[in-house]
């Protein structure tokens, strides 16, 4: 187990979510993924059908000593997961492609940790995708991203993208808000390892942590952008959305935290899309309560967001928004930042007033 | 020195911090010279927060505020309210545990039906974030609770939040604070907290609670518990010392204050006159409890004004019945009568053996008869046994005493003669005025004569800075306090063991000892 450092991990909060944290991690089949399913994106540079694939997994190596505070994944893994049940997950997988000229593979961890996924499987996914497929991308957390541990990616037969989840380039974010154990110094020695492999990197970001403000938040998104896009192929914003067993939804069941509006994402991605690199959001549960949604509900807005992701073209985002009465939301946004802590404000106050009588 | 208080009623101060902004008061969340946002963190009033990430409640039992110069914020307030007897639990660590050392800003609540149940608990500031919010909602705030309308409220809002903070700054400054918590009952929230804080703090409340305010209005049931109502029947019990050879006569009380004065009570001793001086005479009442004859002209006694409708809750009762075992647990009386009408038979049982209970009623003249015949046997045969002893002033003025002071006074008052001048009683000791009694308020006052007694005693001492006390002397100039004094005590002051005079306590003795404003005591001679 790796030795985290102290000044990357804020007790407090590493146990909170420590806690929550189911003990038993089910047993569920190991020779099949968690799930397959197809979706678009455009990592070759232009919209396409990818196949997502969720291996499972013995999970993150974070988990033995915490999580992040918005990271359900927790919740997909097996506590026995060997080399040749994850072989049978490659071979699922190898079976599921139907014509998709993409993968992209998440694992509830990292596709780098040898000890999640073994070299020999890495290789065994490599050989078996690499005839079927143009492009593949994998995640990890930076630990794992050294020369030594990533060389032989140079050499699978496609491109490779690496996604890391970064979630802000803000220290003090990530130690005192996500948990994420890691620091944005990590990030940009991973950073370039990968640019010296001559790897690609698509860059995470989480838009509104817990506790921060989604003022803050949203400046927070922008200025992460900023500081990455140089160094990413391209940078996925994704909104918050509530996981089982995590601190963030332990809050939001309690009226202490709500997603990000809409509107904010908006900003983020019109703010972002002229940093030089590619920025976009595919959000997961959007317009629902669990996910990133306005007060009223906004199904054009939504559609906008991932229609201009995938095309890179933000005119009919930005002509949208810009027509758009935001002075409510701005107003409520401004409020917000003004107060140190950050719950659901509409839900609180609604609590606290019905208390009270009504004329 | 930026603190500078004006007032104190219990917890809640008034005054002005830094030179600019009154307290209690609601911040204005959109004034960023009031509460600013910048790349180095908050800054409130002036004072610098830094960067704080707040955490919930359940995450962090222990930091609760985050402390600044004077200031403490204490960011959950919308958290912690939606259980009242938290948020208690975290103003008593931060605030009541910490002797008037600071101010407390609250953020989170902007309710205005909640803001007279903070300040009483002693929360100088909140601001209007939350009452902009629920303004974007269009929803109004009319004194009768809140309401849906169809335009922008915001400014009506604000004006009405605004409003109910500096009524409550008057009302500290007149000692009116508590009967408006008590009467302003449009949230349940605000309830809860005042009740959490008379059942489970009145112990931190009974030491900064005045000893006296202008008037009660016990219109709810909440009156029941004030602190100086409990402390009143506490002390009752604790230290009241009746005038021995009596036979104590329980009697209901009337609107009328002081009771005697009352038409009721004037027929009921014009049919008993003859046996008075035998008798100690007790009114049986709600929400004081019991009231020895002697007390009628003091604090609460006469200050008092409840609905009454010939119907007792169970709570009023259950506090009557209580005081009057425990008053005669601690007293015993040659003989007891009780002469009381229907609606306070309940107290039958908590009579001490042997008692004479007459249910009657002073309208009527034959039910009077009836107690005037039971007194006369009484009396006839107590004297026969030589268990009574009349009653005089001076006595009942001892009585009045033990109450106000302690019972270590008893033994000094014994010395002392009684000098009546104009509608004052002097109490002298070799022609030296000691102590005066005044009617009207039914309260001793004391003179620089008697001070020494205090001093032996080590009760009612301000100490203070070497300096000769004029009309007031502020908190500044105090430097210890005896933990004894309640705001409009009676105190001594002292120097080095050096007597330099008497007044009234303005502030409780934690306010005095650690504030470095405001007047501490006002001096009498």
């Amino acid at each position: 187990m790796a030795v985290w450092k102290e000044q990357m991990i804020n007790r407090e909060l590493s146990m909170t979510v420590k806690k929550l944290m189911p003990e038993k991690r089910a047993n569920r089949d190991p020779d099949s993924p968690v799930s397959v399913w197809k979706e678009m994106d455009r990592i070759q540079g232009r919209p396409e059908q990818s196949t997502v694939v969720i291996f499972r997994t013995t999970g993150c190596s974070w988990y033995n000593f915490s999580s992040c505070s918005m990271c359900g994944y927790f919740n997909d893994v097996s506590s026995s997961v060997t080399e040749e049940n994850l072989m049978k997950q490659v071979d699922f997988l190898s079976d599921s492609l139907s014509g998709s000229k993409v993968v992209k593979v998440f694992t509830s961890g990292s596709f780098l940790d040898p000890i999640e996924i073994p070299v020999k499987v890495r290789e065994y996914f490599f050989q078996t995708i690499s005839n079927k497929v143009e492009k593949a991308l994998i995640e990890s957390r930076t630990e794992y991203i050294t020369e030594k541990n990533i060389s032989g990616l140079a050499r699978t037969g496609i491109p490779v993208r690496i996604a890391i989840g970064l979630e802000s380039a803000d220290d003090n974010i990530v130690r005192n808000s996500i948990n994420k154990g890691s620091t944005f110094a990590k990030f940009l020695e991973a950073a370039s390892v990968i640019k010296r492999m001559k790897l690609e990197l698509r860059t995470y970001l989480l838009l509104k942590p817990p506790f921060v403000s989604e003022k803050d938040a949203v400046n927070d998104a922008i200025e992460s952008v900023r500081k990455v896009s140089k160094l990413s192929n391209d940078v996925s914003v994704n909104p918050m959305n509530i996981q089982k067993n995590t601190l963030v939804e332990k809050l939001w069941k309690r009226g202490l935290y709500r997603p990000p509006r809409l509107w904010s994402l908006a900003k983020v991605l019109l703010d972002s899309s002229k940093s030089g690199t590619e920025v976009l959001s595919y959000p997961t549960g959007g317009n629902r309560d669990r996910g990133v949604h306005n007060d009223d509900h906004d199904q054009k807005l939504l559609d906008l967001i991932v229609e201009s992701s995938l095309s890179q073209n933000f005119a009919d985002l930005e002509a949208y928004y810009n027509s758009a009465d935001l002075s409510s939301y701005q107003r409520m946004i401004e409020l917000e930042s003004t107060n140190l802590f950050q719950p659901d404000f509409r839900k609180l106050l609604s609590r606290t007033a019905s208390a009270s009588m009504y004329v | 020195m930026v603190l500078e208080d004006h007032f104190i009623f219990g917890f809640a101060r008034s005054g002005v911090y830094n030179k600019s902004y009154s307290y209690p008061s609601v911040l204005d969340s959109t004034d960023r010279s009031v509460i600013g946002r910048e790349n180095s963190g908050i800054t409130v009033m002036g004072n610098s927060f830094g960067k704080p990430f707040s955490y919930p409640d359940f995450m962090n039992r222990n930091t609760k505020g985050l402390l600044s110069g004077d200031i403490e914020i204490i960011p959950n307030g919308s958290e912690l309210i939606q259980r009242p007897a938290r948020f208690l639990k975290v103003i008593e660590e931060e605030l009541w545990k910490t002797g008037f050392s600071r101010l407390i800003y609250v953020q989170g609540i902007s309710d205005p039906y909640i803001l007279p149940a903070l300040i009483y608990s002693g929360v100088s500031f909140i601001d209007d974030s939350f009452a902009r919010m629920e303004s974007e909602g269009r929803i109004k705030y009319t004194i009768f609770g809140r309401k849906k309308v169809d335009y922008d409220p915001l400014e009506e809002n604000l004006e009405f939040l605004r409003s109910v903070a500096e009524q409550c700054a008057d009302a500290i400054k007149s000692g009116t604070l508590r009967d408006i918590v008590e009467k302003f009952q449009v949230s349940s929230k605000a309830i809860e907290l005042l009740r959490i804080m008379d059942f489970k703090y009145f112990n931190e409340f009974e030491k900064v609670f005045p000893s006296r305010t202008d008037r009660i209005r016990a219109n709810s049931i909440e009156s029941l518990m004030r602190p100086d109502l409990v402390r009143y029947r506490d002390q009752l019990v604790r230290d009241f010392v009746p005038p021995s050879g009596k036979i104590a006569l329980l009697i209901p009380c009337s609107a009328r204050k002081p009771y005697s004065e009352s038409r009721s009570h004037m027929k009921l001793l014009t049919h008993i006159g003859e046996f008075r001086k035998f008798l100690h005479e007790i009114i049986v009442t709600s929400p004081v409890g019991l009231v020895p004859r002697e007390l009628e002209e003091g604090y609460p006694a006469r200050y008092y004004d409840i609905p009454v409708i010939g119907h007792w809750y169970e709570d009023e009762k259950a506090m009557m019945a209580g005081l009057i075992s425990s008053y005669f647990g601690k007293n015993s009386y040659p003989g007891t009568i009780a002469f009381v009408p229907e609606d306070l038979e309940f107290i039958e049982p908590s009579l001490p053996d042997g008692t004479e209970f007459i249910r009657g009623e002073i309208s009527s003249s034959g039910d009077l008869e009836i107690l005037r015949e039971k007194i006369g046997s009484m009396v006839a045969s107590l004297k026969e046994k030589g268990m009574l002893i009349p009653g005089t002033r001076m006595k009942a003025i001892t009585s009045i005493a033990s109450f106000q002071f302690g019972p270590w006074i008893v033994p000094k008052m014994e010395n002392l003669k009684r000098v009546v001048n104009y509608d004052f009683d002097l109490l002298t000791e070799n022609g030296k005025v000691m102590l005066v009694y005044n009617p009207s308020n039914g309260k001793l006052t004391l003179n620089r004569n008697a001070a020494q007694w205090f001093v032996a005693e080590g009760k009612r001492i301000v100490e203070i800075d070497d300096f000769k006390p004029t009309a007031n002397i502020y908190a500044m100039g105090v430097l210890n306090a005896t933990s004894d004094i309640r705001q409009e005590d009676e105190v001594v002051i002292v120097h080095r063991g050096e007597i330099r005079g008497v007044g009234i306590a303005k502030m409780p003795y934690e306010a005095m000892i650690n504030l470095k404003k405001g007047i501490a005591v006002k001096v009498r001679n």
